[in-house]
């Protein structure tokens, strides 16, 4: 160190002190060479004056080859981007070999190897049955997998929600197809697709007609097929009959050709007599359809829904008393479309119950009461949700139908909820069905809760599995990431049973599909929590491989 | 439908007899229709269109898909007036201009020969690459036309496609006209916190007008036909240098909230692609800002923080400004009072006034008019405005506005201080102005759009009212002020581009001029301006 010094104070070239990184971009499996991507070396480390990181930033070469220099030495981790490219696959952390992390001494000379993945095209037409072409179609391309949440930052614990641990389809892209019925969906990571129609457009514009016509016209008549079913490749209509596609690397899927069947659109019309106030109408579609939920509001007793194809629908609504404006007015029925408009589809409109509440701390526990929402869902689809405001004293109240609902909030992070009693009789989980309850909603929250905590493996994901009594109650399934040093922490967990996992690899939901987690149960640690007890523990790191 | 023929079975006297009981008519015999659907272009048929008659007196219509020639028929029409045919086909556009008139169909009438045009839509495609020839996706292209924004003739964006892994990109379905074509970029990722080193200077891509302009000036516009293809439309793109605009707030005092100090082009309303902007927070310590990443140009450069505006235009050219200094002054409020003349109003609940700044930025200040028709206009600054307003009753308007007891008669209004007062004046003495409007062939003329403009100057310069006439070629307009006016007919127009003066002009040699008077009740006649006058008149505009 004095040596340094004194060769500081000398007025040595500073150069003598930086340091160099060289390397290659290259693609993962082909190792091609990658010009002009992008290099980023993050500081890891902060120095000077307010104390900061330093970053550097290249451009490869022809060669995919780069090289930095006058580098202040410390810690940093290098990765590489260029459009086309992707360091990790969707819900999956960023494979190893996209980055890497480098100590840099003074003088010294560092080489780095750097992989992107490739990704590939689906490209094709969609070709209607009656030989027109759709233009505005949207062809997704979906993946059957677990959700993806976004990553959240090391040491903040998750609440994972039920859904978490069950796969579905989503969206890894798309393209509106255009006047030729061509799309092309690019960008997409290797791996197997389905690919998915939705209507974009309706084709009512060419019925459309300015203001000479009433803005709600009547179709008198046959009508020509307008609208098409939604469908998955190559003509299924559901996801269980459609065939993957298989998108690799640098690759494209060319000539992918989606027949689409014509049909013919609809309308509904309903009306919901007896009405206090304005009437908010809503209309959702059961099954795997066209459009996604829309509703809208009106304020007459009737309405009509429009463009609609066969299917199963919903349509409910929603009314407001304004002499009474705490109590609301609810009716829904379920209405099939075969081959003609649905005429006289009439609401009952009936008063929906109201529900209040507390929700208390038992003991002393730092939180606030406003802020937090009591929220309920239906298990019923076609039902709203019940969210209810709590006050700063603790109290809410909801409006509910007379059926099942399952409590999903409040769900906190400094807080765990230890019962719940509806009247005087205290309930063994979060369903309550308010067909067969009444009285008061009380929900207790514990003052007493325990903390986890413990060491796995660098950035290994760990989840908090709860087991037992009280396992169903909101906010008990957890995950955090463990630090760069593999440490992690669960600060306030609800005294039980648990069993933690430390995954190196596993898929962002997968951790929370039972059947997926069933192979490696005995490599998890069960940990016994006591109120305000305290649980440190060494968790084995799973590696999946898949 | 098969027509049942009532003299036919044995209980024909019996149906006879019950009909003439009930006094019922017998249902007036269906008509027909049958026509063409016409690609307006060639002339030639238009197949596998789908068609709708329309009938516009009672509300409802009929839908049909023409044959691969284009024919159509609608079998069993109920008679009447105000029919209108529609027809749209992929790959077209719905052709207004072009459409047939209302026409009806008597008892058993067959009405053949109707023509209904579609106009095909055009195309403009091609590819943006960098430098070396590479390709370059996900950049956003937008095609721009002239039209009329705020009384202002503007570019305004009208579709945008990004480019794709290849660097194409296509946009279809265009109806003809003169079209320009700007380029941006993807925002670059933000850089990690910290101090970032690059080696060499700071590039990225500026936003491009086709073919290579940095700006509107220097854009080459592409005249599509109707129905025309055009190809490479090629963008190459030049990473260009960014510059730091640095500078401080002269004495600053920090603030509660996190000014931000914010560069941006000056004109208020441009679309938002041009707006190139960027941002930097102000340190607490000193006041100093220093906006990254902007590439050469002229910018205004605004913060606000603790009722205190300042704003400087600042020119970049081939390096960073440094030691800009941005003087705060003061927002003040103005305020005002509205007296009604006439009828009262029954309440100002939504009556709201907002003061927009006519050639700054952004700025503006408003107000909510109280019960006793006071108001304080919040932030206003040393600049002048425009008035705007709404939320109020249709036979209510704004008769005069007076600054410091001087009315200012074209609307425009110089504050400088919160000494400023206004005084607003609302009258509710509105007048009517009606018609009835005959076509060419001297038939009622259906749907056309009639326009009444303020005549000269007068507060209502940017204002204008419009109606559309029914079946029988009849409108009428209400709410209009007292004064002088001119009215315009048209087949078809763009209503909202009537609004700037420049934009009526050519038309004025064919609009009538009337008088409203107070409360009073105006007749006028006008002659239709066909779309084909329009298009010949809007090209002398360019």
């Amino acid at each position: 160190m004095r040596a340094l010094f004194i060769l500081m104070l000398a007025g040595a070239p500073l150069a003598a002190q930086m340091a160099t990184v060289e390397g290659k971009v290259t693609e993962m499996g082909s190792g091609h060479a990658v010009r002009k991507a992008e290099v980023i070396l993050r500081g890891l480390t902060r120095t000077g004056d307010p104390p900061e990181p330093d970053n550097y930033a290249a451009e490869t070469d022809a060669n995919g080859h780069f090289l930095i220099e006058g580098i202040v030495p410390g810690k940093y981790q290098a990765t590489s981007s260029h459009a086309g490219f992707i360091t990790r696959l969707a819900g999956k952390p960023m494979q190893p070999a996209t980055f890497a992390q480098l100590t840099l001494a003074a003088g010294a000379h560092a080489t780095v190897d750097l992989k992107l993945i490739g990704t590939g095209v689906i490209s094709g037409r969609t070709i209607p049955l009656n030989g027109e072409i759709v233009p505005g179609a949207y062809v997704e391309a979906l993946q059957y997998s677990y959700p993806v949440r976004a990553e959240s930052p090391p040491g903040a614990v998750m609440a994972v929600l039920p859904g978490d641990g069950r796969k579905q389809l989503e969206s890894r892209g798309g393209s509106i197809s255009n006047e030729r019925g061509e799309f092309r969906i690019f960008g997409l990571a290797p791996g197997q697709y389905y690919l998915r129609v939705l209507e974009m457009e309706r084709r009512e514009t060419a019925i459309e007609c300015t203001s000479l016509c009433a803005p709600e016209e009547e179709l008198r008549g046959p009508r020509p097929p307008m609208g098409f079913a939604t469908v998955y490749y190559p003509s299924a209509p559901d996801f269980a009959r459609a065939t993957p596609l298989e998108v690799v690397s640098g690759g494209e899927l060319r000539n992918i050709e989606i027949r689409l069947h014509p049909q013919s659109i609809y309308s509904i019309r309903a009306t919901a007599p007896g009405a206090h106030g304005g009437i908010t109408w809503e209309l959702r579609s059961r099954g795997e359809s066209t459009r996604s939920d829309f509703s809208t509001g009106a304020d007459s007793d009737n309405f009509q829904f429009n463009d609609l194809l066969p299917g199963s629908y919903v349509v409910s609504a929603t009314s407001q008393d304004p002499e009474h404006p705490n109590q609301s007015f609810y009716a829904r029925q379920v209405v099939e479309i075969l081959d003609h408009d649905v005429d006289g589809v009439t609401l009952l409109l009936a008063p929906m119950k109201t529900v209040t509440g507390t929700v208390k701390a038992e003991g002393p526990l730092a939180v606030r009461f406003s802020g937090m929402s009591v929220e309920l869902d239906p298990d019923s689809p076609g039902a709203p949700s019940a969210t209810a405001r709590v006050n700063a004293d603790g109290a809410f109240t909801a409006e509910v139908l007379p059926e099942p609902y399952t409590l999903v909030r409040p769900s906190i992070a400094t807080a765990y909820i230890k019962s719940v009693k509806m009247g005087d009789r205290e309930l063994a989980g979060p369903n309550i069905d308010f067909a067969r309850l009444d009285g008061p909603l009380t929900i207790v929250l514990g003052a007493d809760a325990g903390r986890v905590e413990g060491t796995a493996a660098m950035g290994a994901k760990i989840t908090l599995i709860p087991s037992g009594a009280g396992a169903n109650w909101p906010g008990r399934l957890k995950m955090v990431n463990a630090d760069e040093n593999g440490k992690f922490a669960f600060p306030v967990v609800a005294p039980g049973e648990y069993k933690l996992f430390a995954w190196q690899d596993a898929d962002s939901g997968a951790p929370f599909d039972p059947e997926f987690r069933k192979p490696y149960d005995s490599q998890g640690v069960n940990v016994k929590v006591e109120p305000n007890g305290r649980s440190s523990v060494q968790l084995p790191v799973i590696v999946t491989g898949k | 439908m098969k027509l049942t023929r009532l003299n036919e079975g044995c209980f024909c006297s019996l149906l006879l007899a019950a009909a003439a009981l009930a006094g019922a008519q017998p249902a007036p015999k269906p008509g027909s229709v049958s026509g063409l659907v016409i690609n307006s272009v060639t002339k030639g048929p238009a197949g596998k269109a789908t068609v709708a008659l329309h009938n516009t007196a009672k509300g409802f219509a009929y839908a049909t898909v023409a044959d691969d020639a284009g024919r159509f028929q609608f079998p069993s029409v109920e008679p009447g007036p105000g029919y209108v045919l529609t027809a749209d086909a992929p790959g077209f556009l719905q052709d207004w201009a072009h459409r047939a008139r209302p026409f009806t169909v008597a008892e058993d009438q067959r009405v053949t020969g109707i023509t209904a045009p579609v106009m095909p839509g055009g195309a403009i495609a091609g590819k943006v690459v960098d430098a070396d020839g590479d390709p370059l996706s996900g950049v956003q292209v937008t095609l721009l036309l002239y039209g009329y924004e705020s009384g202002k003739r503007q570019l305004r964006p009208s579709q945008t496609q990004a480019t794709d892994d290849r660097g194409e990109y296509r946009l279809s379905l265009l109806g003809p006209g003169r079209y320009y074509l700007a380029a941006k970029f993807p925002q670059r990722q933000a850089d990690p916190p910290g101090r970032m080193h690059r080696n060499g200077p700071d590039l990225d891509y500026a936003l491009t007008f086709y073919p290579k302009a940095p700006d509107v000036s220097g854009a080459a516009p592409i005249d599509l036909a109707p129905g025309g293809e055009i190809d490479g439309i090629d963008f190459r793109l030049q990473k260009i240098r960014l510059y730091h605009i640095r500078g401080k707030i002269a004495e600053y005092q920090g603030s509660q909230q996190m000014p931000m100090a914010v560069a941006a082009r000056c004109e208020p309303g441009e679309p938002q692609i041009f707006n190139a902007s960027g941002a930097s927070p102000i340190a607490a310590k000193d006041g100093s800002f220093d906006i990254p990443r902007t590439a050469p140009g002229a910018y205004c450069v605004s913060a606000q923080a603790n009722r205190e505006t300042a704003r400087q235009t600042v020119t970049i050219t081939d390096r960073d400004v440094d030691n800009l200094t941005l003087t705060m002054t003061p927002t003040f409020p103005v305020k005002g009072s509205v007296a009604v003349e006439g009828a009262p109003l029954d309440n100002w609940k939504n009556f709201r006034i907002t003061l927009m700044a006519t050639v700054t930025f952004q700025a503006r200040a408003s107000a909510q008019v109280r019960a006793d028709g006071s108001f304080v206009l919040e932030n206003a600054q040393p600049l002048t405005y425009s008035l705007q307003y709404d939320g109020l009753p249709e036979n209510a308007y704004i008769k005069s506005i007076s600054l410091n007891g001087r009315e200012a008669p074209d609307g425009r209004i110089n504050l400088t201080s919160g000494a400023d007062t206004l005084k607003l004046i609302v009258a509710t003495d509105t007048g009517q102005v009606s018609g009835s409007l005959r076509s060419a062939n001297g038939g009622p003329a259906a749907g056309a759009a009639v326009v009444i403009a303020a005549a000269g100057p007068s507060l209502r310069q940017d204002r204008i009212q419009s109606a559309l006439t029914d079946a029988n070629g009849n409108f009428t307009l209400t709410g209009i002020p007292p004064g002088g006016y001119q009215v315009f007919a048209f087949e078809q127009i763009d209503i909202n581009s009537m609004a700037a003066p420049e934009y009526r002009q050519p038309f004025e040699s064919m609009a009538a001029s009337i008088t409203v008077h107070a409360n009073g009740h105006e007749t006028v006649d006008v002659k239709v301006i066909s779309a084909d006058q329009v298009d010949e008149a809007l090209k002398k505009l360019r």
